[in-house]
């Protein structure tokens, strides 16, 4: 098989039945139930207004929050309003929180919404629908290399995060939070379509196109290490 | 086929929303059994996400952080 109709194979998959593919990431869900668990107290406790818990609540989730936010703007400066502004927002609404949801859930969406806020507001460009889409017929985009040979500490260079980093802002929003909590923060279809309240299937689309996207715009920087390695 | 290679494509059925014995999917298995190239790419699609998880690792909040804002929520009642 061509190297090119290899990637046509996939998209035309992909198209058919307008779903998605994903991967297994790992899995953390032992240690999100025990944090879950430990939630559950923390928001009593917060309810009933005892002071010790605002802290404990911070302890547990802010190192969360802060990457999620710094995970979908990429500044440190912004990913720290964001979890100010998280928290703010929590001990606010607490009593709202009714426990129907899980409270990771809840913290989640409002982070992540506060950090989509942002985004929009700093107007980076973006690509659209149209030029995703493009990029997967660009001709030189299909030459497949063995990725696998390549030892990945040659790809932590400065070029190289600048470079991905490149691709990953050009993501829009809809596109670069289902990447960040599906593949980044690795929570569940599910979850992650609970948090942008979204449907699962919508999520899997997303997915897989901010995939494919991100995969293109690496080619052929690959391509180029597979050559000199 | 590889166990490896069997559980990516059975991955691929289930996400693409297909049994695993419809005629899509046995299309699927046979056809990325006998093709490296769609290995590869699907190799190179996992490696995307591996490089993009680990070219960013999580960063502890800074603690000049994490006190500013410990002082902010504190009795916000």
């Amino acid at each position: 098989m061509q190297s090119g109709i290899a990637i046509k194979f996939f998209v035309e998959l992909q198209k058919i039945s307008r779903k998605f593919v994903t991967f297994t990431t790992v899995d953390q869900s032992n240690k999100r139930n025990e944090n879950m668990n430990n939630s559950r107290d923390l928001v009593k406790r917060v309810k009933a207004g005892e002071e010790a818990a605002y802290a404990e609540l911070v302890n547990l989730y802010s190192d969360r929050i802060y990457n999620l936010a710094l995970r979908i703007l990429r500044r440190n400066d912004e990913a720290a309003d964001v979890l100010q502004e998280t928290f703010i927002k929590v001990f606010e609404k607490i009593d709202t929180f009714d426990g129907r949801s899980d409270f990771f859930t809840w913290i989640y969406r409002i982070a992540t919404n506060l950090s989509l806020m942002k985004m929009r507001k700093n107007k980076r460009t973006v690509l659209t629908d149209e030029d995703l889409e493009a990029q997967f017929d660009r001709p030189d985009s299909a030459e497949i290399q063995e990725w696998r040979s390549l030892p990945l500490q040659n790809l932590l260079t400065e070029e190289f995060r600048r470079h991905l980093d490149r691709a990953v802002d050009s993501l829009s929003e809809i596109y670069r939070s289902v990447f960040v909590l599906r593949d980044l923060e690795n929570l569940s279809i599910k979850e992650t379509s609970n948090i942008l309240g979204i449907t699962e299937t919508n999520v899997k689309v997303r997915l897989k196109r901010a995939r494919m996207f991100l995969r293109e715009q690496l080619a052929d920087y690959m391509s180029e290490q597979v050559k000199e390695s | 086929m590889s166990p490896h290679t069997k559980k990516i494509v059975d991955e691929l059925c289930n996400y693409l929303g297909y049994d695993f014995q419809s005629p899509m999917c046995k299309e699927l298995h046979e056809h990325v059994k006998h093709c490296p190239e769609c290995q590869q790419y699907i190799d190179s699609v996992k490696m995307t996400v591996k490089i993009c998880q680990d070219v960013h690792p999580p960063e502890p909040v800074p603690e000049t952080v994490k006190q500013e804002l410990l002082k902010k929520i504190k009795s916000p009642k």
